[in-house]
């Protein structure tokens, strides 16, 4: 097992009695694309605040390379994970190259224009730079902030759907961004809604309903048409991709078609 | 933190610019009055209080004026100012909130009460200080009240922080001025000094009273900048990148009230300096806090020793207070900053 592994153990928990997490065993090796996928209110972003170090686990415990997130100082903590939450609101008129540079604040180092700038062409930010962030549309707000985040230049990192309001192309080139990532040794854990894409870029998919963590392992183990009906109570069918053959994840059935 | 410079390319000019106008309304200040002096005899007399000979010629009488009465009055002036125009910077900051002026959120009503308590309970005990200390203890008070019932959840709700700043500055004022009227000790500032404020007591005493305080708090607030900066981005943000934002918190929130109580317990409750100042250099500079912080600290000298020129000369031979003056400019031009967010973002909800 390499020193940057994401572990968890008996990881839960509870806001007034309620287990918004339990039971969670991982652990995430080096190199792995995690992809957390489950409907509204499993547990995702929750699991993802623990694992990160954001909120302190009910029970259980927490390692990100070895470091027990709850005591560890912040700044050695923010060189060895960075967070995407879901969404950065500002109010206040940083420029986008402010906002990536940011990033950068857990290193305090002199080189980091060259990584601010890899990182704006990465998300295809670069012609933001100079522009006023609340200004930009929900999508290009995301992709600033997924720069800062590679700006922060960690060996793990947490995203929260990171391609929620992006449009497609813009889905591929970050999911693709973040799978080379994972090729050079990062961690990556990303919540995702788009099951495809998850099937697709994740090397192992944690399927999640009411807090556990139900299937747990490679996209086409986990996400099939049994785990997924259940799961997410709509009917599915899994069928392969026209020209490229991967398998593609389609819901519906022909007599809950909608005029059908 | 990387010590490179501001980013703002003109940051170097909008602080020098600043500064060069503070040094203008100085010496306007110290040349008006019912003594005039004319700008060269004002230099003159510095020069000669500096132990340089030479410069221009001047009477015994305006030096006797400059040097006891105006100078410790623009003085004090300048602290008062760089003290609110920075706290109120701080905080804003801090509380993510561009309302956060030390008056509105009820720190100087808080601390105009202390430092009534405290010049009327412990004065005799511990001497001059028991002024400013007072004031910092009432400040913190109201402060964390102000902030707990403003908090919720992990967040910090605009409407409710200005309630709750409303109704404590509402029972600090009050509370201050119902001392000064009914102890009737002339210790005590007037009712007026509590709400309007006056930099018409400066001594040479309380000017050194006051000055290791404001600039302690105008000299160390700067290096919670670039934490700041990270604030600004959320606070979950913030600590996802490293910092301890509660340690900040308890930081930014200490030193700002340290400044604002000082100048409270100097120069009474003057209003608008840390809301108006801090917008207009985010106008011009941008909201980062490397620039924004300095910045503001000059302007808010700027604007207070401007306004006290207004103070003493408007209504020759009367003086009115300073606090109107700020409160006669600040308040269109917080109408008009309501209005501008309101159309740019949609208002602060």
């Amino acid at each position: 097992m390499g020193m940057t592994a994401v572990i968890a153990e008996g990881l839960a928990y509870a806001v007034d009695g309620d287990d918004l997490v339990a039971g969670v065993d991982l652990t995430i090796e080096a190199g792995t694309f995690v992809g957390v996928v489950g409907p509204n209110g499993a547990g995702k972003t929750t699991l993802v605040r623990l694992l990160s170090g954001e909120l302190a686990p009910g029970r259980g415990r927490v390692r990100i390379a070895g470091h027990d997130p709850g005591g560890t100082d912040p700044m050695t903590l923010a060189r060895l994970r960075a967070v995407l939450p879901q969404q950065t609101v500002l109010h206040f008129a940083f420029r986008c190259l402010d906002v990536v540079m940011m990033g950068r604040h857990p290193h305090g180092d002199g080189d980091a224009e060259a990584r601010v700038r890899a990182a704006m062409e990465i998300t295809d930010t670069t012609r933001f730079a100079n522009r006023s962030y609340p200004t930009l549309s929900g999508g290009e707000q995301t992709r600033v902030s997924l720069a800062r985040v590679l700006a922060q230049d960690t060996p793990v990192l947490f995203l929260d759907e990171p391609t929620g309001s992006l449009d497609l192309s813009h889905q591929e080139l970050v999911m693709a961004t973040l799978h080379g990532l994972t090729r050079s040794g990062s961690i990556v854990v990303a919540v995702l809604h788009d099951l495809n894409l998850a099937t697709r870029f994740a090397d192992r998919v944690l399927l999640m309903d009411r807090g556990r963590v139900v299937a747990d392992g490679a996209p086409p183990e986990v996400l099939t048409v049994e785990t997924i009906g259940t799961v997410y109570r709509v009917p599915i069918a899994v069928v392969p991709h026209p020209t490229l053959g991967y398998p593609l994840i389609v819901p519906g059935e022909e007599e809950t078609r909608p005029g059908a | 933190m990387t010590g490179r410079q501001p980013r703002h390319p003109g940051g170097a000019l909008l602080l020098s610019g600043l500064a060069a106008g503070l040094a203008a309304v100085i010496v306007v200040s110290l040349g008006s009055g019912a003594v005039p002096i004319s700008p060269g005899s004002v230099v003159g007399i510095l020069l000669d209080h500096a132990g340089i000979d030479g410069g221009p010629s001047f009477t015994a009488r305006q030096d006797a004026v400059l040097w006891s009465i105006r100078l410790p009055r623009v003085l004090l002036g300048v602290l008062v100012g760089s003290g609110l125009g920075i706290a109120g910077a701080a905080l804003q900051g801090i509380f993510r909130n561009p309302l956060a002026d030390p008056q509105l959120i009820g720190i100087s009503s808080g601390a105009a009460l202390g430092s009534a308590v405290g010049i009327l309970g412990l004065e005799a005990l511990i001497g001059s200080f028991a002024g400013p200390l007072g004031a910092f203890l009432g400040g913190i008070a109201a402060g964390v009240a102000v902030y707990s019932i403003a908090r919720n959840q992990g967040r910090t709700e605009v409407v409710t922080l200005v309630l709750a700043g409303i109704a404590v500055a509402a029972v600090g004022g009050a509370g201050a001025a119902f001392l000064s009227v009914v102890a009737d000790d002339p210790r005590l500032g007037s009712a007026l000094f509590y709400s309007l404020g006056s930099l018409g007591v400066a001594t040479w005493r309380l000017v050194a009273v006051t000055a290791p305080v404001v600039l302690a708090a105008v000299l160390l607030l700067p290096l919670t900048a670039r934490r700041l900066d990270l604030v600004l981005l959320g606070e979950r943000e913030a600590g996802h990148l490293g910092v301890d934002v509660e340690r900040l918190r308890i930081e930014v929130l200490l030193l700002a009230t340290v400044a604002v109580s000082a100048t409270v317990a100097a120069a009474g409750v003057i209003g608008f300096v840390g809301l108006i100042v801090p917008h207009a250099i985010r106008l011009v500079a941008g909201p980062g806090h490397r620039l924004l912080l300095p910045a503001s600290a000059i302007g808010g000298a700027l604007l207070v020793v401007a306004a006290d020129v207004m103070a003493r000369t408007v209504a020759l031979p009367l003086e009115v207070p300073v606090g109107l003056l700020t409160a006669i400019v600040g308040g269109p031009v917080f109408l008009w900053l309501i209005r501008r967010t309101r159309r740019e973002h949609g208002g602060w909800g």
